[in-house]
């Protein structure tokens, strides 16, 4: 498997000497093409900086940051904007969609930073728009999109480019349920079927069914954490565990009650029953 | 970049028309000040601008009408109007002095003319007379308009009372409004038989006037000659001396204050979208392209506050001069776009503080929930 993204020993530390916070120490990762990687942890532990520094947001103190091989923060400052655009995904829990703009500019908007915009990108974004379900709604302004939809543009946002890493940050914390995990679904799919490496900051105990690896984040350092075994159903399409009681669709077959953790999955089912 | 910058300004309609609102009411102010700064320096040389010499002769050494008196021997008119070149020759008495108009009391240019002459009186006349005839006077209208009194009132000045025959027109400013009266009468006032104070003279077509005025300093007359443009220049340089230093203070003021307005206008619109920046940032926009993105918005909304503050300005005008008749406020193309250059000074300086805060990255704006 190929290390689409590769943390090496890094510290980011705020002030110096008796002031000094270290709000991340030491934390070595590999992201690998195909995988989804949760990081979790308390309030305060980090995770937002090691996202930050991931991203190419935040220069760690030490330590390095590769993406594809290449040490990002080696890069001349004027070249990070560029890499970062087609070299990562983002997104948000604020969704963070720009106001002025539709949701098919919205989706266009990372073409815009990289190049020229034609007919290619267009066809491009109609078509991540199709991928999250939102072909009629590309016309409509993010003020006329509910959190779940919102969500979803920002999901074909960051795809835009193409890149081979998603960071995704607390991507449910503003989403119902049913929402959620439909875009929870949506980032596995991403995994999967794309092989792209999918790095989530999540507080959403749902996201533990989609990963491969959990990451405990606590106190600025990082280890690896099983997920806990709780008793829920699961999914039969996407192998998603689903609370039964909340499930966002449900089939009632000879054998009971089958729950999914969207109606994309029911539909998949319903066209295709195992 | 640029297509969203503006976008993003035009979305928020009500945001944008209250920051170019700010902007452009700062610059109001800034240009209203100014233009009654300018309108005033014109109107106070407005008498030896319009009295329609082309040369001015004088007692030597005096250079200005502003806190001067000039006393030559009138025979000077004669011997002047010999001179080549010269087509013709009016003489005027001039002193400071105070009208008496029903209770109110105005410091006054005081003008005395001579019976028939046709030029060195007002040059345009509201109603009645433009040249007064002895016992009458001609004053400024705005100072009728104030005072309440017209045609056939009697005014004060020194000992004598005098009937108004004549309101005229731009005669008017803040620091010495003109009145005219007849040169016997100010004489009487002067007691200073035989003399004259300024000798208005008209050159012949096709005549320098530096050249006349060259020919009366060098004629051994003992007097002072300067063209119209040079004792212009040299009067209203003395009278912004005197008087205009609290115009100018106040101009200033008011600049400075506009300046300080566009900028917090500007700052607190770029804070205000501070976040929506650093989102496009977190995405891949260059600083650059995202200092470019808020230097555009910002130049926007200054040049819509800056092109609603000209317009409402020049529409203002007209009613000041109805409302406040003794304010005349002037706009002259070079300080409107002194004004435009200034505040998009202002304003850029005011917006890149900001930007490029935001330019340099705050994961934490665009990671905040």
């Amino acid at each position: 498997m190929t290390d689409l993204l590769v943390a090496d020993n890094v510290h980011m530390t705020y002030g110096s000497g008796h002031t000094a916070v270290h709000a991340v120490r030491g934390v070595d990762l590999r992201l690998q093409a195909g995988e989804i990687a949760l990081v979790m942890g308390p309030s305060g532990s980090g995770k937002t900086t090691l996202l930050s520094m991931l991203g190419g947001l935040l220069e760690p103190s030490e330590g390095s940051v590769s993406l594809d091989g290449a040490d990002f923060y080696g890069l001349p400052r004027r070249r990070r904007p560029g890499v970062r655009a087609r070299s990562l995904g983002f997104v948000f829990q604020a969704f963070n969609l720009l106001g002025a703009l539709t949701a098919e500019q919205n989706v266009l908007f990372p073409a815009r930073l990289v190049g020229r915009v034609g007919p290619e990108q267009r066809e491009r974004a109609a078509s991540l728009l199709d991928r999250v379900g939102l072909s009629a709604r590309r016309h409509h302004r993010p003020s006329d999109l509910s959190g779940g939809e919102q969500q979803r543009v920002a999901l074909a946002r960051a795809l835009m480019n193409d890149p081979a890493v998603i960071l995704a940050d607390e991507p449910t914390g503003n989403l119902d349920s049913a929402r959620g995990q439909e875009v929870l679904m949506i980032l596995h799919d991403l995994a999967r079927d794309d092989g792209r490496g999918v790095l989530i900051v999540t507080h959403d105990p749902r996201a533990e069914d989609v990963s491969d690896r959990i990451l405990w984040l606590e106190d600025g350092e990082l280890r690896d954490r099983n997920a806990s075994d709780v008793e829920w159903v699961r999914d039969p399409i996407c192998g998603m565990r689903v609370d039964a009681k909340r499930a966002a669709a449900f089939v009632d077959g000879p054998d009971g009650r089958i729950s999914f953790c969207t109606t994309r999955c029911r539909e998949r089912y319903l066209a295709a029953p195992p | 970049m640029l297509s969203w910058a503006i976008r993003s300004l035009l979305a928020e309609r009500g945001a944008l028309v209250a920051s170019a609102a700010g902007v452009g009411l700062a610059l109001l102010l800034a240009v209203v000040v100014e233009g009654i700064f300018a309108g005033e320096a014109e109107q106070i040389v407005a008498y030896p601008r319009l009295a329609g010499a082309d040369v001015w002769a004088m007692q030597e050494g005096v250079a200005n009408m502003h806190m001067a008196t000039s006393f030559v021997h009138e025979r000077r008119v004669d011997e002047v109007r010999a001179l080549p070149g010269v087509a013709a020759v009016e003489d005027i008495l001039y002193v400071n002095g105070f009208l008496e108009t029903a209770g109110d009391e105005w410091f006054v240019y005081l003008v005395g003319l001579r019976d028939g002459g046709s030029y060195g009186g007002a040059w345009a006349a509201k109603a009645g007379a433009l040249r007064p005839g002895p016992g009458e006077v001609v004053v400024p209208e705005v100072i009728a308009k104030k005072s309440g009194v017209g045609l056939g009132d009697r005014v004060g000045v020194a000992d004598e009372e005098l009937t108004i025959v004549g309101l005229s027109s731009g005669t008017y400013s803040m620091a010495n409004p003109v009145v005219f009266m007849h040169r016997s009468d100010l004489g009487v006032v002067l007691d200073a038989p035989r003399s004259t104070s300024y000798l208005l003279v008209q050159v012949d077509p096709g005549v320098r006037p530096a050249t006349v005025a060259t020919a009366i300093e060098s004629a051994g007359l003992e007097l002072a000659a300067m063209t119209r443009e040079d004792f212009v220049a040299s009067d209203r340089a003395m009278a912004m001396h005197m008087g205009a230093d609290v115009i100018a203070l106040m101009s200033g003021v008011g600049t400075t204050v506009a300046a300080l307005l566009v900028a917090f206008t500007v700052y607190a619109g770029v804070i205000r979208r501070r976040r929506e920046l650093a989102v496009a940032s977190a995405l891949g926009a260059s600083p650059r392209s995202v200092l470019a993105a808020v230097l555009a918005q910002s130049v926007i909304v200054t040049a819509l506050g800056y092109a609603g503050a000209i317009g409402f300005a020049l529409l203002l005008r007209p009613l000041l001069r109805v409302g406040l008749p003794e304010v005349t406020v002037l706009f002259s193309a070079r300080s409107l776009l002194e004004f435009g250059g200034l505040s998009l000074g202002v304003a850029l300086l005011a917006a890149w503080i900001p930007a490029r805060r935001v330019a340099r990255l705050d994961p934490a704006e665009a990671f905040a929930g």
